[in-house]
């Protein structure tokens, strides 16, 4: 069983009435889709393997769309789709967030990723009230939540990510391994 | 994410205008490659989002259909197809071409070079 079916058989298991449907590639390596229909709810699950799933589930679909959320592995795409699902929600691509509206998208209150940060939770209020910020406390912050940060140059020509210099903050704890 | 100007929809309807527009493909290459060729001109005119495939989320850019979204078609061994989202893109081996929704309804079609449609070769 390949990741995309171990994230169908899950959602199967919490959705009886589920009906899916699989569009598998002609190469096993390349993209794999699948269909799901829940009560008149639509989602569309696109799985690449090098890379993970993307999920969507919006009105808004034209040709030539990528997905409109991506997710790592089977344990966040299954969290979410069951959201999706159980919630008639529905997915949204990509906008701009402020600091402190990620933090709560993550469900995490400024004590927690205070402490997590070792400082004091007048320090996240700060950082997220403030205009500008360094590149290594921004990193360190969304590593705390969970996530890696990515910076990325658009120019006329494409689009590069930049490298980052690796960093040693002792006062910095780990977050949690969120699994790939 | 950059902004669209143009909205996608009037990107999409310029998007099939020229393929409607340009003579028929006469084989499969060439009409894989008339949609990829197409469809990026009309987005490197019209939005000023850069061209990154490598970027498989939503950026705001339309992308045309690449080689490892083709799906399996075992019924119809003259026609390929090619998934993007909620979208089939179907090539026959004469050129002819579909776009179609995965529900089934056809958005745009054209027939190959010899005035075959996908499905009556």
């Amino acid at each position: 069983m390949n990741l995309i079916e171990e994230l169908l058989e899950k959602l199967r298991g919490q959705f009886p009435d589920l009906l899916v449907m699989m569009d598998p590639p002609l190469n096993a390596a390349g993209v794999w889709w699948a269909d799901l229909d829940l009560n008149g709810h639509p989602a569309t699950v696109e799985w690449r393997p090098s890379l993970g799933f993307g999920v969507s589930s919006s009105d808004d679909s034209v040709f030539g769309q990528g997905s409109d959320e991506v997710y790592p592995d089977v344990e966040s795409a299954s969290r979410r789709l069951y959201a999706l699902l159980m919630g008639r929600e529905r997915t949204q691509p990509p906008t701009e967030i402020a600091l402190a509206k990620l933090r709560k998208v993550k469900s995490m209150s400024q004590e927690d990723l205070a402490e997590r940060l070792q400082v004091k939770q007048a320090a996240i209020s700060r950082l997220e009230n403030r205009p500008d910020s360094r590149i290594s406390t921004i990193r360190a912050t969304i590593e705390a939540l969970g996530g890696e940060l990515e910076l990325r140059a658009r120019f006329p020509d494409g689009v590069y990510t930049l490298e980052q210099p690796e960093t040693q903050n002792p006062r910095r704890k780990t977050a949690p391994s969120q699994g790939k | 994410m950059p902004s669209e100007q143009i909205p996608k929809a009037i990107r999409l309807e310029e998007f099939y205008r020229r393929l409607t527009a340009t003579p028929p493909a006469s084989d499969f290459e060439s009409a894989f490659k008339l949609i990829e060729s197409t469809l990026n001109e009309v987005e490197d005119e019209l939005t000023e989002i850069p061209f990154d495939p490598s970027q498989w989320q939503v950026d705001g850019r339309l992308y045309p259909p690449q080689a490892d979204a083709e799906t399996a078609l075992p019924d119809w061994p003259s026609v390929r197809r090619f998934r993007v989202r909620r979208h089939h893109t179907n090539i026959a081996a004469n050129g002819a071409i579909e776009i179609a929704t995965v529900t089934g309804s056809i958005e745009w079609s054209k027939p190959g070079n010899d005035g075959k449609g996908v499905w009556e070769t």
